[in-house]
């Protein structure tokens, strides 16, 4: 795990937080085949799209960024599935053939 | 996740000890495991233990079905640990990787001279024989421990007290003949064969390394071979 990495993005959160605006997380919870970014890999995204941290090689952050903002504005976590398999594959499937899980709910 | 589960994951990771958060996300309630501090949730018992004890083992958070709730285990391991014997010129170069892959780096040389180079100002340096200095640090299942002076004098009372630890990787450098010479030294101090054999000499992946860059490259991918098998 790499934990620094990660340290540095939740001490960023933590930051953001603190100056009273909204944070969302999102964390790889459960891979299956190749995936760019291991189990427990995050990223933290603020209500205007900025963000730190990755959880693949770039293939779904967007997708994933559009589904924290949502979470943020209505509360609810979420838990998306990625990979050849998802019907949104031709949009943003896994380059690698692989499948992926992520986890996004709010900093509250 | 709530604020607090937050601020408790900043301030353990700042102990620089492992441990685990069992998160179940379907209620946003977390609790935490680690060596000494066992918790207090009800559905915590000794087989969960055991599966927290073994996620930080292999050093793999993943999502597990306990008791017919499901939950998301996050492992937050210590640092990989690498002690270099010798800061010799090859160091600089194996430094700067396993800084990439943000190992803590402890370099130990007793010739105080050689540990006061620029290319060695930010990192940890004990300026004491090998064996003195090994003595007093932990060394862990998270630690290697690698030799690279060529002098039998500095790297081989290293190797000895390296060989009694739990450190996951032991390499030592030099040629197959240099290495062959070792083995006769250290069986005749009384080592056996399969003991020494943890050894990895000549170290490194075998990639044709001639650089130091090159041949620091062949080192990390060993350990990280060794830490991952």
């Amino acid at each position: 795990m790499n934990r620094k990495e990660d340290q540095n993005i939740l001490s960023k959160a933590q930051e953001i937080l603190l100056k009273g605006s909204e944070v969302a997380l999102a964390t790889v919870i459960s891979t299956w085949g190749s995936s760019p970014r291991p189990v427990g890999s995050c990223m933290i995204i603020k209500k205007n799209g900025e963000f730190h941290g990755s959880v693949s090689g770039g293939c779904i952050e967007a997708e994933v960024i559009e589904n924290a903002i949502r979470t943020i504005e209505d509360k609810k976590p979420r838990r998306l599935d990625f990979g050849v398999s998802n019907d949104k594959a031709w949009e943003v499937g896994l380059a690698c053939g692989g499948k992926i899980s992520v986890f996004i709910e709010n900093l509250e | 996740m709530k604020i607090n589960t937050l601020n408790k994951i900043l301030s353990l990771k700042k102990e620089n000890k492992p441990f685990v958060i069992i998160r179940d996300l379907n209620t946003n309630i977390d609790f935490f495991y680690n060596e000494n501090n066992s918790t207090e949730e009800k559905n915590f018992d000794e087989n969960f233990k055991i599966i927290c004890i073994d996620a930080l083992k292999k050093d793999k958070s993943s999502l597990i079905n306990y008791n017919n709730k499901e939950y998301f285990l996050h492992v937050y391991n210590s640092p990989v640990r690498l002690i270099i014997i010798g800061a010799v010129h090859i160091a600089s170069s194996l430094i700067k990787i396993a800084r990439i892959l943000r190992y803590e780096v402890i370099l130990i040389d007793p010739r105080e001279s050689f540990l006061n180079s620029q290319e060695f100002s930010n990192i940890k340096t004990i300026s004491k024989w090998p064996d003195e200095a090994l003595k007093k640090i932990p060394i862990d299942n998270r630690t290697a421990i690698i030799t690279l002076s060529h002098d039998p004098k500095l790297d081989e009372p290293a190797l000895i007290e390296a060989l009694r630890s739990k450190a996951f990787y032991i390499g030592a450098l030099g040629s197959k003949k240099t290495h062959k010479k070792r083995i006769e030294r250290l069986l005749s101090l009384g080592l056996n064969e399969k003991i020494i054999n943890k050894i990895c000499a000549p170290i490194g992946l075998p990639i044709g390394s001639i650089s130091t860059e090159e041949i620091s490259i062949s080192i990390i991918a060993q350990i990280t071979q060794k830490l991952r098998e």
